[in-house]
């Protein structure tokens, strides 16, 4: 069990998603799903290969022997003690002590990227170029999403905005709780072969956090103590033993 | 007292100052400011027009036919999700789906007719469209030139039109051959005497599933269906794992995913079947009660199988005898287990491997356990009209059509483009009814748009290799352009300036098809909920339900009387022949996007991007053994 530096207990919540490794057959649904959902824009004709915004990677891990290739999907980890929020200058970074979820404050970013170099997971992207959506392709963005501006720093928020509607109708409806089925990634929600669940591991009762007990269940370089809150599980102890070491570096 | 200030003072003052600045807050937040200020987008997301809607539909992109969930303002879709317990689908969208509703909007989008001469596109007007098509449509009648028209979605009223136009021209009604897990099962159910039969393929009924180079953890079925069961019975007891077992000679992803890949040479997939099938009945462990029950001729594919010793197919593919002889055994203890063949997206495996590979689910029991039979969605009758008869690709001989007309639905992947090239004329007119100058599209002479994905409602078939017959009218989600004429008006108004008359189109002639029928029930995906084929008082509450995104879906198939053949009649003699052959040189394969060999669209920019910046889709790799020892 971690504790945030960043709060004096658990959040109320602890918004969680488990990966399952043995399921991900490396589709790239939930990186497309993902890219639909927060407006991230095509890549421009001028960049070169792999320095644009995604914000959910999908790494093959392990297919270069004979055995079983590894999928590795890799959104932001959501640390519950981030490093990435203690270098930002300018405190575009912020960590939800409600709900766990570290924010990246758009507005705010300068584009120093010290995050990018904090974050050990590699999971912040730089948007270099100016977004250039296709004739008409912007009747089919997200009208909950913004479109971010070129020169800032990205990265996945566990589709928020969906949290903030699911809040929203809560509120209205009078209830202090949202329905927890309200509030699903687009990743979770695109999977085809079910490998990712989401759910409030606080909910001691729920699946997310039984999940996150199973001894099949461990995080990205656990020793670093970044605490987190995206887990992954195979039932391959050598691919535990080989990710939870040594992560995934981007490649 | 009088104040002196030395020069000294001011700097000091100044230097203070500035030094005090910085240790307040201010320089921070004026940066901060500044930033925000400058980080502003310039325009906010648009919000397209009108409420926020849920809509119901299915995708259209390949034969599939996933259930789509559409989150739309007013008219405009802005993200898909799937639909859970969709008889098709069963929750699974793949990437290509998810972004269909950006193709309407794809830079390689055509909206106006255009002609492609001598390397240059030119856009032409609704009447030379039609006057090119109607000439081109009297030269074949006057300079007897062969017509062909190539129908990407056989059986929608469409299709109609098509049948009806080649028979008025004397020409070819030509349908996607079988590829992939298809062909297989096609092979399988011509050896059938017991009247026609399709059959379908149940992956939730196997436990073992060998795969001669179909791309079933990546491909077959619908998105991730095998993947997700295979994963799912990981965490049962090792006697109800299902395992998939990858044979071919490139190491794409879905050999990559299985729990075994078999490396073999090039073109040796016969003498590898062949292998597994002298093991089987060498060590009896073949299904007898299946064989003697429902099989003929056990005793000369029994003699053939004898020459296909484990240590000649080591020889001959370069997979070790032992490994042969273990998965035999294995097959043979992990029933029910099933073999499929060829990928749809390369070259299709030959006849004599498919052959093998029909001989061996014989021998494994495969068919009515894992690969069930299965109806087909009720058609309507043709009535009076006269309409050509299906003809396959290779009836086209080399350089004999004039005229060739290519619908939209056909992907370059189902009808490879080489094979249709060398059937044309050296002047011949190639007429794509395409929205898209990709593909097929790209190939045209002459093209004439047609409506996108999700712009015009389309009868969907399943496909054909699934365990069931599903049939979906899937509503459009958005309208097509409004200066866009409908392919289908400028043929009928080409085909009436040629002197051809064709039947009127029949809409809804489907719909009373299968209320006729009474088989079957219908899925409403916003409510998740079925009801009975039968319970649908008529065609108007039919065509409601359809254009809720219903989709339809048969009931089983009872096992009919019969049998099928080990082999057929001077069979053996070719297998044996092929089977020792040398092996071939190694098939090349392009690293694709799931589905997109199938799709007759190009991909969303989207999925372009993904391509590129994730360690998704990497080339497949020549596997290591291979001609080593051929
Ligand atoms: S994964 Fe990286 S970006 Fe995300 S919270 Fe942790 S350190 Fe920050
Ligand atoms: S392209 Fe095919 S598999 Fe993908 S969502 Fe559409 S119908 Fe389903």
């Amino acid at each position: 069990m971690h504790t945030s530096k960043h709060t004096s207990s658990l959040p109320a919540h602890r918004y969680t998603l488990v990966v399952d490794l043995d399921r991900c057959t490396g589709c790239g649904a939930c990186g497309t799903a993902c890219a639909v959902e927060n407006n991230i824009p095509p890549a421009a004709e001028k960049a070169t290969e792999r320095t644009g915004t995604v914000w959910m990677r999908v790494h093959e891990a392990a297919a270069a022997g004979d055995g079983p290739a590894t999928f590795v999907p890799i959104p932001c980890q959501q640390c519950d003690n981030p490093p990435c929020v203690d270098v930002c200058p300018q405190r575009a970074i912020e960590y939800d002590p409600r709900t766990g979820i570290v924010a990246q404050i758009p507005v705010r970013c300068l584009g120093c990227r010290y995050c990018m170099v904090a974050c050990p997971y590699h999971t912040r992207s730089f948007n270099w170029w100016t977004p250039e959506w296709p004739e008409g392709m912007k009747a089919t963005l997200n009208p909950d999403v913004s479109i971010r501006t070129r020169g800032v720093v990205e990265k996945c928020n566990f589709c928020v905005q969906r949290l903030q509607a699911a809040r929203a109708k809560a509120s209205a409806a009078g209830q202090a709780e949202i329905d927890p089925a309200d509030y699903v990634p687009a990743c979770v929600e695109a999977c085809p072969s079910r490998a990712l669940s989401f759910g409030d591991a606080a909910d001691e009762k729920g699946e997310v956090a039984r999940l996150a007990e199973d001894p099949e269940s461990f995080r990205l370089l656990a020793g670093l103590g970044t605490g987190p809150k995206v887990l992954y599980r195979s039932s391959d102890p050598a691919a535990r033993e080989r990710l939870s070491r040594t992560g995934v570096t981007r490649g | 007292m009088k104040l002196e200030l030395s020069r000294r003072d001011l700097f000091l003052a100044g230097g203070g100052a500035v030094a005090g600045i910085a240790l307040s807050p201010v320089p921070w937040k004026l940066l901060d400011d500044l930033s925000i200020w400058t980080q502003q987008p310039p325009t906010p997301t648009p919000r397209p027009a009108g409420p926020l809607a849920f809509r119901f539909t299915s995708c259209a992109l390949c034969p599939a036919s996933c259930g789509l969930k559409a989150r739309c303002f007013g008219a405009q879709p802005v993200g898909f999700a799937a639909v859970p317990g969709h008889p098709a689908s069963d929750g699974g969208l793949c990437p290509l789906g998810l972004t269909a509703h950006h193709l309407a909007k794809h830079p390689l989008r055509a909206t106006h007719p255009e002609r492609v001469s001598g390397g240059k596109r030119e856009r032409i007007d609704r009447a030379d469209a039609v006057a090119a098509l109607s000439a081109a449509l009297a030269a074949c009648g006057r300079e007897k030139r062969t017509f062909a028209v190539v129908d990407g979605r056989p059986g929608r009223t469409l299709s109609r039109t098509y049948r009806a136009l080649a028979a008025a021209t004397g020409g070819l009604y030509v349908t996607p051959p079988a590829a992939g897990a298809a062909l297989s099962l096609e092979t399988l159910a011509k050896r059938f005497d017991g009247g026609a039969l399709a059959l379908g393929v149940d992956f939730s009924k196997a436990r073992r599933v060998v795969s001669f180079g179909t791309p079933v953890l990546t491909d077959a079925g619908t998105p991730g269906l095998l993947a997700r069961l295979r994963a799912e019975s990981r965490r049962r007891p090792a006697a109800e794992r299902i395992e998939v077992i990858q044979v071919e000679a490139t190491r794409g992803r879905s050999a990559a995913l299985a729990d075994r890949y078999i490396p073999i040479a090039p073109g040796t997939e016969a003498a590898f079947a062949l292998g597994l099938a002298h093991v089987l009945l060498d060590e009896k462990l073949a299904d007898a009660a299946f064989l003697d029950a429902r099989t003929t001729g056990l005793a000369d594919f029994a003699a053939l199988a004898a020459r296909f010793a484990p240590a000649l197919v080591e020889q001959k593919t370069g997979a070790q005898a032992g490994v042969v002889t273990a998965l035999a055994r294995d097959l043979a203890t992990n029933r029910p287990a099933l073999v499929l063949g060829g990928d749809p997206a390369a070259a299709p495996l030959s006849g004599e491997a498919e052959a093998a590979i029909a001989a061996l689910n014989l021998l494994l029991g495969a068919p009515f356990a894992a690969l069930p039979v299965r109806g087909d969605a009720p058609r309507a009758t043709d009535g009076d009209a006269k309409l050509a008869a299906a003809t396959s690709l290779d009836a086209l001989p080399d350089g004999s059509v004039g005229l060739l007309l290519l619908d939209a639905t056909v992907a370059e992947g189902l009808v490879p483009w080489a094979r249709l090239e060398r059937a044309l004329a050296s002047d011949a007119l190639v007429v794509s009814l395409s929205p898209f100058r990709a593909g097929l599209g790209e190939k045209a002479t002459l093209l004439i748009p047609g409506p996108a994905p999700l712009e015009e409602s389309i009868e969907l078939d399943g496909p054909v290799d699934a365990p069931f017959a599903t049939f979906a009218f899937a509503p459009a989600l958005l309208s097509p352009p409004k200066n866009l004429v409908p392919g289908e008006e400028i043929l009928r108004e080409a085909t009436a300036a040629a002197g051809l008359s064709l039947p009127a189109p029949a809409p809804g002639s489907r719909a009373d098809a299968l209320l006729a029928a009474r088989r079957g029930r219908l899925f409403d995906p916003a409510a998740a909920t079925f009801v009975a084929t039968g319970d649908v008082a008529d065609t108007n509450a039919l065509g409601e339900l359809f254009a809720r995104g219903a989709c339809w879906v048969d009931d089983a198939t009872p096992e009919p009387k019969g049998r099928f053949a080990l082999l057929r009649d001077g069979e053996a003699a070719r297998l044996l022949e092929a089977a020792l052959g040398a092996p071939s040189s190694v098939p090349a394969l392009p690293a694709s996007l799931p589905r997109e060999a199938l799709s007759a669209a190009p991909p969303s920019l989207l999925l372009t991007k993904l391509t590129r910046e994730t360690a998704l889709f990497t080339p497949p790799a020549a596997a290591a053994t291979t001609a080593a020892r051929a």
